[in-house]
């Protein structure tokens, strides 16, 4: 099966669940307050940094980008394609091309990507019981903090359960390469359904093999085996990511840096 | 009598993931009507190997060849009037709201006429004793009946070569003899069988040729007798002959004339000699 989780030695891995989940938060937020695409192009260069000195390997970048490449490609297209801004470029009929209009495509593909790569970089270098540990000492309760984790925990493996699935209509004569479109929804529609049927039977065993370990006895007050606590270090990645989102949002909100897709510097 | 087709797989590569291949040049041939046993530990290999001859996952080096002719343009939705797959887990093959419609899934999507669909439905009620819970939803049978509907549910596409991933876990021993008794009556019809299994007492019943995987690669191919004896092989693909066929050697060692894989040819071997000398 194929975890998220990249077991790791790097300074990213070793980084306090919360510390990472704050860079999660911030950058992310200041993803949707920057404009300019030049910004977006050096945030995905810095995330692919972070990858790389996270030690992980290429093709776990490429399974990111692949994943959401598609849907920001045709996202930045329509985008560009129907709200031109300023004066055309190119233009095919009504179709018309604008510099503004690509800059805003370029810069909703690159959040995309952007984000996804941030969510990643947490999931790739945080094992699921650090994760849980995280938020619950965040104020999540613990079973909500679980529930997440198990939730983390099934996405890969609901995912192999529809490949299956898929691969079981097909071995039975469904012919994909012949049928289109809404056909194409149709005929997939049973093995959506296989999919809940068996995702169901299986969280209902995983309740069952919960209780029967003993989750959610009365009177009983859970103690953990894997602990998490601040180190020094991580005290000062806090106060670096701080000090970064305020500076950019500073020149953002004070200059209007990146605040528009066209001129970086207004 | 069916006349199935040779299947050949040659140096076959394939990984889910980049760094662990799962197929490191694994050869296979299964000739018209054999009856195979593809064994091997856990990860070896066996289903993703088998997952390529009905073209469900595609090699990244080597080919298959169906009849001598390659695979590669070939779309699984069309092998699958050649070899029907029946998978591993039951409740990644169930469909359908009833048994009845589950049975009939398969004729339909090959599009044969819906007196055809009726005909197989019914006879493949008949065969796998399904016939009083044909309405009921796949969902809600036991573990071992929603594996004997995927089964059926395969049987009735009718194809020349079947592929059963490991059809037995999870039925008793009588329901798992009976549906092995099935298929080796469609074997003796033509059909061939390509049984991946980790029940060596099915492999020395059943099968007539046995091909060991470890790690990725065909590591031993032989006859059950053959297999059962090469002491290294086993040990290195971690298999273990049943019983009986332990009792035999020994026996043998100890200067007994006696001979067979299973409780059946053994006695039969040990009473043929017994008489002989005893009258
Ligand atoms: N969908 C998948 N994604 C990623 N890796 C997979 C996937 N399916 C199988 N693998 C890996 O490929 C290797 C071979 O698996 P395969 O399922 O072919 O083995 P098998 O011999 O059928 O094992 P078993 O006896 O457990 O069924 C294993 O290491 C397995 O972890
Ligand atoms: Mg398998």
């Amino acid at each position: 099966m194929v975890e998220f989780y990249q077991p790791g030695e790097s300074w990213v891995h070793r980084a306090d669940p919360r510390v990472k989940l704050a860079f999660v938060a911030s950058s992310i937020l200041l993803l949707f307050l920057l404009q300019h695409p030049l910004i977006f192009v050096s945030a995905v260069l810095g995330l692919i940094g972070l990858y790389r000195s996270a030690g992980l390997p290429a093709s776990r970048i490429w399974r990111v980008g692949r994943a959401v490449l598609p849907v920001g490609f045709l996202l930045a297209v329509l985008r560009a394609i129907l709200y031109p801004a300023g004066t055309a470029l190119i233009a095919f009929g009504p179709v018309q091309i604008t510099g503004g209009g690509l800059a805003q495509g370029a810069t909703l593909g690159l959040r995309l990507l952007g984000m996804a790569l941030i969510i990643f970089l947490w999931l790739f270098t945080t094992e699921s019981q650090s994760i849980v540990r995280g938020v619950v000492k965040l104020g999540v309760p613990y079973p909500w903090g679980l529930a997440i984790g198990l939730a983390l925990r099934f996405i890969p493996t609901i995912r192999e359960s529809y490949d299956t699935i898929v691969q079981a209509q097909r071995a039975r004569g469904l012919d994909l390469d012949r049928t289109r479109g809404l056909g194409r929804v149709r005929a997939l529609l049973p093995g959506l359904i296989a999919l809940m049927v068996s995702s169901l039977r299986a969280s209902e065993n995983l309740a069952r093999a919960l209780e029967a370990r003993a989750f959610g006895a009365p009177g009983v007050r859970r103690s953990t085996l894997v602990d998490i606590a601040f180190r020094p270090v991580d005290w000062l990645f806090l106060l670096l990511i701080g000090l970064g989102a305020a500076a950019i949002l500073l020149f953002y909100l004070r200059f209007g840096i990146g605040a528009d897709p066209i001129r970086l510097f207004p | 009598m069916i006349l199935a087709p040779r299947l050949e797989a040659i140096d076959l590569w394939f990984a889910y993931e980049a760094e662990r291949p799962a197929l490191r040049g694994a050869d296979l041939v299964v000739e018209p009507g054999e009856f195979l046993a593809l064994v091997g530990q856990n990860g070896s290999g066996k289903s993703t190997l088998a997952k390529h001859l009905n073209g469900l996952l595609r090699p990244v080096g080597g080919r298959v060849r169906l009849n001598g002719e390659d695979i590669s343009g070939v779309a699984t939705g069309q092998l699958a009037r050649q070899v029907g797959y029946v998978f591993q887990n039951p409740d990644h093959q169930l469909f359908s709201p009833s048994v009845e419609q589950e049975l009939g899934l398969g004729p339909r999507y090959f599009g044969l006429p819906a007196a055809e669909v009726e005909e197989r439905v019914q006879r493949g009620l008949e065969r796998f004793g399904l016939r009083s819970i044909a309405q009921r939803g796949p969902g809600t049978l036991s573990f071992g009946l929603r594996r004997i509907v995927s089964i059926a549910a395969v049987a009735t596409l009718q194809p020349p070569v079947f592929i059963l991933d490991e059809p037995t876990t999870g039925l008793d021993w009588g329901s798992a003899s009976h549906l092995m008794d099935h298929f080796a009556e469609l074997h003796a019809q033509g059909h061939s069988v390509i049984l991946i299994t980790h029940d060596m007492r099915l492999v020395a019943r059943y099968a007539s040729r046995v091909v060991v995987l470890s790690e990725g690669r065909v590591v031993g191919r032989g006859s059950p007798q053959e297999v059962f004896r090469h002491r290294e092989l086993l040990q290195a693909a971690r298999l273990q002959p049943p019983r009986i066929v332990e009792l035999v050697e020994r026996l043998v060692i100890s200067g007994m004339e006696i001979e067979g894989l299973t409780v059946e040819a053994a006695c039969r071997s040990f009473l043929t000699r017994y008489r002989l000398k005893h009258g």
